[in-house]
C-alpha cells in the first residue's frame, strides 16, 4: 500500500511516498501502523521561491547528510567536512553573501538530461529544511533503516584565530631582513688588514729579577690583631 | 525476558527521571577538568542574548530549571550567575571550568527558553532578511531595533574591555549587531525537533581529539 508522509514548515515541506513493509512483526505495537520502509520519491518543496527538489533514496539520504553537516558548520563556525557522496545526484551546500545566504546544488549523474539546480536559501528556509530532515529521522515510522549521526568535529579542522597569512608576516619580515642584512654585509668589503711594520731600531730591553722580601722564620705574614678591637 | 526488562527498568522510578533530562544530550569526551573556555563563552553569549529579548529571562532560566529538575545543578540566582562567569570575556570572570552536566544544564535551559519564544525570534530573523534586502539599517524595525540595543548594552556591561576581542566588539557597534544576529541564529535551531542535541554538538566543534 502506498504512504505518503508529510514534514511541513513555515518554509519547506518535504513529502516523502513510499510502500510498507508487509511483514507482521515490523508493525507498530502501540498504533497498529507498519512503517513505511521503501521510498518511492522524496520531495522538497520551497514554499517562498516555489522551488522544487525531488528524487529518490539517494537523493534524500545525500541531501540530509549534506544539509546537516553544513548546518552544524554553520552553528559552530567550523564548517565540516562534506560527505563524500559517491552516488549521483550529489547534493552539496555552499555559504553565500556573509553567512547570510546558502546555495544548495543538486548535480545529476553526468551524462544525464537534466539540469544541475541550484536554490539560493536563507537562513530561516535552511533551518526549515534541516527542522523537516530532523523530523523525518525522529519520526521511526517513516524509513527507520536510515539514521543521521551528528558529531562535533575534531581540533585539526579548528581554525586559528589569526590567518596564516597574519601569523606568518612576522616570521616572514624576520628572516627577509636578515637576509637583506647579510647580502649588505657581503656587499660591504672587508678591511684590509695592515700589519703593523717593525721598528728599525729598538732599545733593547732586559728584565731584572725582583727577589722578594725574605720572611725571617716563626713570624706570621699576618700581624695577629689587637685584642681590644675585638671587644 | 522482555517482562523482567520491563520491571527492572520500573523499579527506580526517581533516579531516571532526575537524570532523563540530562540524558537528552550525549556525553562528549573533554578534558577532566571540564569544559574549554570557548564552548563556555558561548553558552554564556547564547543566555545573554536570550536576556536581550525579554525582560527578567534569569527569573525564567531558573522556573525552567526548576521544571526540568535540574535545579540540583542550578539552584539559585547567584548559582546562575558564577555558572555564567566561567565565560572568559565576563568582567567578573571566575577561572572556573563548567562541568559536562553544568554544561548540558545550561544549554537544556537555553533550548527550552527558545522554543517558548520561537515565533518573536522567527519574527526578528525575518525583520532582519527584509531590512538587508531593501538595503535598510537593521535599526529602523523597532522590535530588532530593540532587541540589538538591549544586547548592546548588556554585552558593554558585563564584558570586560580590557580584553582585544571584548574591546573590538565594543568599539564598532555593527560588529556587536552582527554578534546578536549570529546568536539569535544559533538560538532559532535551539528550537528544532533536534535543535538542542546540534547546538550541543556544535559547542565542541575544534574541541574533541
Amino acid at each position: 500500500m502506498n504512504i505518503k508522509r508529510q514534514y511541513s514548515l513555515p518554509s519547506c515541506n518535504l513529502i516523502l511516498e513510499g510502500l510498507e513493509d508487509s511483514a507482521t512483526e515490523n508493525v507498530d505495537i502501540l498504533d497498529g501502523q507498519s512503517p513505511m520502509s521503501i521510498l518511492i520519491n522524496a520531495e522538497c518543496n520551497f514554499l517562498s521561491s516555489n522551488q522544487q527538489l525531488s528524487g529518490g533514496s539517494v537523493f534524500l539520504e545525500n541531501l540530509a547528510k549534506a544539509v546537516s553537516n553544513y548546518a552544524q558548520g554553520f552553528l559552530s563556525g567550523l564548517p565540516h567536512p562534506q560527505p563524500e557522496a559517491t552516488e549521483y545526484p550529489q547534493v552539496s551546500v555552499t555559504k553565500i553573501d556573509n553567512n547570510h545566504l546558502h546555495r544548495l546544488i543538486v548535480e545529476p549523474e553526468p551524462g544525464s538530461p537534466e539540469a544541475k539546480t541550484a536554490i539560493e536559501l536563507t537562513t530561516i528556509e535552511l533551518f526549515d529544511l534541516v527542522d523537516a530532515i530532523d523530523q523525518f529521522y525522529v519520526d521511526r515510522h517513516t524509513l527507520p533503516d536510515m539514521s543521521l549521526e551528528l558529531q562535533s568535529v575534531s581540533k585539526r579542522h579548528r581554525q586559528p584565530e589569526q590567518p596564516l597569512v597574519e601569523r606568518a608576516t612576522p616570521a616572514a619580515v624576520g628572516i627577509a631582513s636578515l637576509a637583506l642584512a647579510a647580502v649588505a654585509f657581503f656587499l660591504i668589503p672587508p678591511p684590509e688588514i695592515r700589519e703593523p711594520k717593525p721598528e728599525l731600531k729598538s732599545a733593547p730591553t732586559e728584565t731584572i729579577p725582583v727577589k722578594p722580601e725574605s720572611v725571617p722564620p716563626g713570624t706570621a705574614p699576618n700581624p695577629p690583631r689587637n685584642n681590644s678591637e675585638a671587644k | 525476558m522482555s517482562q523482567s526488562a520491563f520491571f527492572t527498568s520500573d523499579s527506580h522510578p526517581p533516579v531516571e527521571s532526575k537524570a532523563s533530562i540530562l540524558n537528552t544530550l550525549p556525553d562528549i569526551s573533554i578534558p577532566s577538568r571540564g569544559c574549554s573556555p570557548h564552548t563556555q563563552q558561548q553558552i554564556d553569549l547564547l543566555l545573554l542574548a536570550l536576556e536581550a529579548l525579554e525582560l527578567g529571562a534569569s527569573e525564567q532560566m531558573l522556573a525552567i530549571a526548576r521544571n526540568l529538575e535540574v535545579d540540583q545543578i542550578i539552584k539559585h540566582r547567584v548559582n546562575l550567575w558564577r555558572l555564567r562567569c566561567s565565560n572568559p570575556w565576563r568582567r567578573s570572570y571566575t577561572r572556573d571550568y563548567l562541568s559536562l552536566d553544568q554544561a548540558k544544564a545550561l544549554v537544556i535551559i537555553a533550548s527550552y527558553r527558545a522554543k517558548d519564544l520561537m515565533v518573536i525570534i522567527r519574527q526578528l530573523l525575518l525583520a532582519e532578511q527584509q531590512m538587508r534586502e531593501k538595503r535598510l539599517p537593521v535599526d529602523n524595525h523597532f522590535r530588532l531595533s530593540e532587541y540589538l540595543e538591549r544586547f548592546r548594552a548588556h554585552f558593554r556591561s558585563r564584558m570586560n574591555p580590557r580584553r582585544a576581542k571584548v574591546s573590538a566588539y565594543i568599539a564598532s557597534e555593527e560588529q556587536l549587531n552582527q554578534l546578536a544576529l549570529s546568536l539569535l541564529n544559533k538560538l532559532l535551531f535551539c528550537t528544532g525537533t533536534r535543535g538542542m542535541q546540534r547546538v550541543w554538538f556544535s559547542l565542541f566543534d575544534g574541541e574533541v581529539g
